[in-house]
């Protein structure tokens, strides 16, 4: 008996099936992350009960998955749009630093009032996102550097430029030493939902951006020559789509994006520039998988970055309650992306088995 | 080689598919004389290709397939090119294309010298020059990979010159982007058409604007009408007889003969005066071939300046008013179809220096 495995292109998949598919996937990740809490010696349904009652099973619990989920839709609208257009930005969380960065120089440094002082930072944080964006376009676009390194090498050289400022030049005087900048006034402070920490402001900035998203990818020029010089480059450059352009903006959205989400987090969460681990806690990686288990659709991130704000915060709870390693939200993630990436595999796809 | 690896093993059955495309019409017979010789030893030769005076020509028995299923066989000392393209095609084809007789216009495309470096940057254009007149095709035969490719990318702002000028309607167009020659008017059907001419992914309406979607109507301002496109893919889809489930199919799933069919609507439904068509028959049913070769013999009446890339000299022969041959990334020579001889084509198809060349 020999077994033959075959794979074919698969044609026209219905709605059903891709959906089907992606529950599929998200149930296979979670048994094999079931299969690592067992090995840790954790009984997996109550790992993950935990999980799941930790962040959307108590109103403290669901005010931090929503306050999570501002970055992570944010920036996982913005990396959709990148990734349709086969642009690897994984540098968003350089971006979100780059953007965190601007905000509190504009915060401690402009005398506005409130409202003109947090638009002022917004803009700045935006443009800051989208210049360390940018960079990564044209470095591919002039010099063929790809994508992918120079996004990831810039996260560190984003970080190391925050950790230098944090305890040279902008270290603050009443810190007592800490290396914080100093405490932003009132006036450069975000408003706060009474008894949370959701930022509201930045929370419908986030929703209008998802949605803007959408709009801008399915209906404008530039998301139809994103589109096609993602599915292939070669028409692009038949069609005459300037692929240093559109890809530019690209980085520039993508990127600026990113930057709104670290105004927010210095704004309203910090109130100052710290650590640049503790600015940000890797939202920039975790919405990498907000825009894959989106179908890299901007708006469809508002549901996945929520789902994942939950894990994040669950992961958390499981920490303090069940002792488990901080490693294990990673590996949760990790998995999870392993197994919807593995999933796009079969949609494009079909096995045939056969048996003789 | 490989044919000639093959026979030198001594193999008892030789499988051959479209043997002859990347083969001059001398080394075509060449290769017909040792087939012949090798079924007469007793060997046995399975031969295939969908240009029928070959099959006719050189098997001993038939058979047709259609969409992965057999049609029938016949004899061919009993059937003739019109029943065996009925059989390929499933209904009646006109072989000879009724041709009016055109007096060429003014000059639409001007070529004066032009040089092009292939992507190992080998000179693989050296110092073409010719000229595309209103309401003629010039075809352009020759063996693939002796410039033609590099001389349609520089012609259509796809790969840049190095010396030499291009003029489209007496402006320099000469090392211009391909947007910006795509608007002064040249049209252009790409050879590999799934790698070059479509993105397979995406909806079939959205692939009837590829490169108009910048102008009007399509788009307006940073916003595209989606509405208009659908309206245009419509039109194309109608008037170019291409077969879709819906305008919403993706197009990778519309056959060969479809996608060129869509491609070509496309190019042609713009404001343009050059058409550039580089082998636009090629890998397609007699039906498809059938009709887009009248679709550019449609254009030349209108008063449009077609230049035609093909290695097919029944093609070449059929469609051209004057015939140009590539070699070694020079045109070795050009010659009115009326006095052109196929054997003296082939033989600059193959090298040989002609006589009258420019």
């Amino acid at each position: 008996m020999r077994i033959e495995v075959q794979v074919l292109p698969r044609q026209g998949t219905p709605r059903f099936f891709s959906t089907g598919l992606l529950l599929a996937s998200i149930a296979a990740g979670l048994a094999a992350v079931g299969v690592v809490f067992a090995m840790a010696g954790v009984n997996p349904f109550y790992a993950l009960y935990k999980i799941f009652a930790g962040s959307f099973g108590s109103l403290y619990g669901l005010g931090e998955t929503v306050t999570k989920a501002i970055p992570l839709i944010l920036i996982g609208a913005g990396l959709a749009l990148a990734y349709r257009g086969r642009f690897w930005n994984v540098g968003a969380e350089g971006q979100l630093l780059a953007g965190a960065s601007a905000a509190t120089w504009i915060g401690l440094n402009l005398a506005l009032p409130h409202p003109l002082l947090i638009a002022a930072m917004f803009v700045g944080g935006f443009l800051a996102g989208a210049a360390w964006g940018c960079l990564i376009a044209l470095l591919k676009g002039r010099f063929g550097v790809n994508e992918v390194i120079s996004s990831l090498m810039l996260n560190y050289i984003a970080y190391e430029l925050i950790t230098l400022l944090i305890t040279g030049p902008w270290k603050g005087k009443t810190q007592h030493g800490f290396p914080y900048t100093d405490d932003f006034a009132p006036a450069a402070q975000l408003w706060l939902i009474p008894g949370t920490r959701i930022h509201l402001l930045t929370l419908v900035l986030a929703l209008l951006t998802a949605f803007a998203l959408f709009v801008l990818m399915r209906r404008s020029r530039f998301g139809y020559e994103l589109r096609v010089m993602g599915e292939n480059p070669e028409a692009a450059r038949y069609a005459g789509i300037r692929f240093l352009g559109v890809s530019a903006v690209l980085m520039a959205v993508s990127g600026g994006v990113a930057g709104v989400a670290g105004v927010g987090e210095v704004a309203a969460i910090h109130h100052h520039l710290s650590a640049p681990t503790s600015i940000s806690s890797g939202y920039g990686f975790t919405a990498i998988i907000v825009a894959w288990l989106a179908k890299l659709n901007p708006a469809a991130c508002v549901a996945s970055g929520f789902f994942f704000a939950g894990i994040l915060v669950g992961g958390d709870a499981i920490q303090v309650s069940l002792g488990l390693p901080a490693a294990t939200v990673q590996v949760f993630n990790g998995m999870l992306l392993l197994f919807l990436i593995a999933g796009n595999f079969f949609l494009a796809n079909r096995l045939v088995v056969r048996v003789r | 080689m490989e044919i000639v690896k093959a026979l030198l093993q001594g193999v008892d059955l030789l499988i051959l598919d479209e043997p002859t495309s990347v083969l001059t019409p001398s080394e075509v017979e060449e290769l017909f004389f040792v087939v012949r010789r090798m079924s007469a030893e007793g060997h046995s030769v399975i031969f295939i290709s969908h240009k029928l005076e070959e099959v006719l020509s050189i098997c001993t028995r038939l058979a047709v397939m259609r969409r992965g299923r057999m049609e029938g066989g016949a004899d061919p000392a009993q059937v003739d090119r019109r029943e065996l393209a009925r059989m390929m095609v499933g209904r009646e084809v006109l072989f000879s294309l009724e041709r009016k007789a055109m007096e060429p216009g003014g000059v639409v495309l001007d070529v004066k010298g032009l040089s092009v470096r292939g992507d190992r940057g080998n000179e693989a254009v050296r110092g073409v020059s010719l000229q595309v007149r209103r309401g003629e095709i010039l075809g352009i035969a020759g063996v693939s990979g002796n410039g033609q490719r590099e001389l349609v990318e520089a012609v259509t702002g796809l790969r840049k010159s190095h010396a030499g000028k291009t003029f489209l309607c007496g402006k320099d167009i000469t090392n211009a982007s391909a947007r910006l020659i795509g608007d002064l008017g040249i049209s252009h059907v790409p050879e590999e058409r799934i790698k070059f001419g479509i993105v397979p992914n995406l909806f079939l309406y959205e692939n009837s604007v590829l490169k108009q979607h910048r102008n009007r109507p399509f788009s307006r301002r940073l916003f595209l009408d989606y509405d208009a496109i659908r309206d245009h893919a419509r039109g194309i889809v109608e008037h170019y007889r291409v077969s879709t489930p819906s305008l919403n199919e993706p197009l990778k799933n519309l056959s060969g003969g479809n996608i060129q069919k869509l491609i070509l609507g496309r190019e042609i439904s713009g404001e343009h005066s050059l058409l550039v068509a580089a082998h636009p028959t090629y890998g397609l049913d007699v039906g498809a071939t059938e009709y887009i070769r009248g679709l550019l013999l449609e254009l030349r009446e209108k008063g449009k300046g077609v230049l035609l890339i093909s290695e097919d000299l029944e093609e070449i022969f059929e469609l051209s008013d004057r015939i140009a041959v590539m070699f070694g990334g020079r045109v070795v020579g050009v010659v009115d179809r009326d006095r052109a001889v196929v054997e003296e084509v082939g033989l600059w198809m193959a090298g040989a220096p002609a006589g009258g060349a420019p």
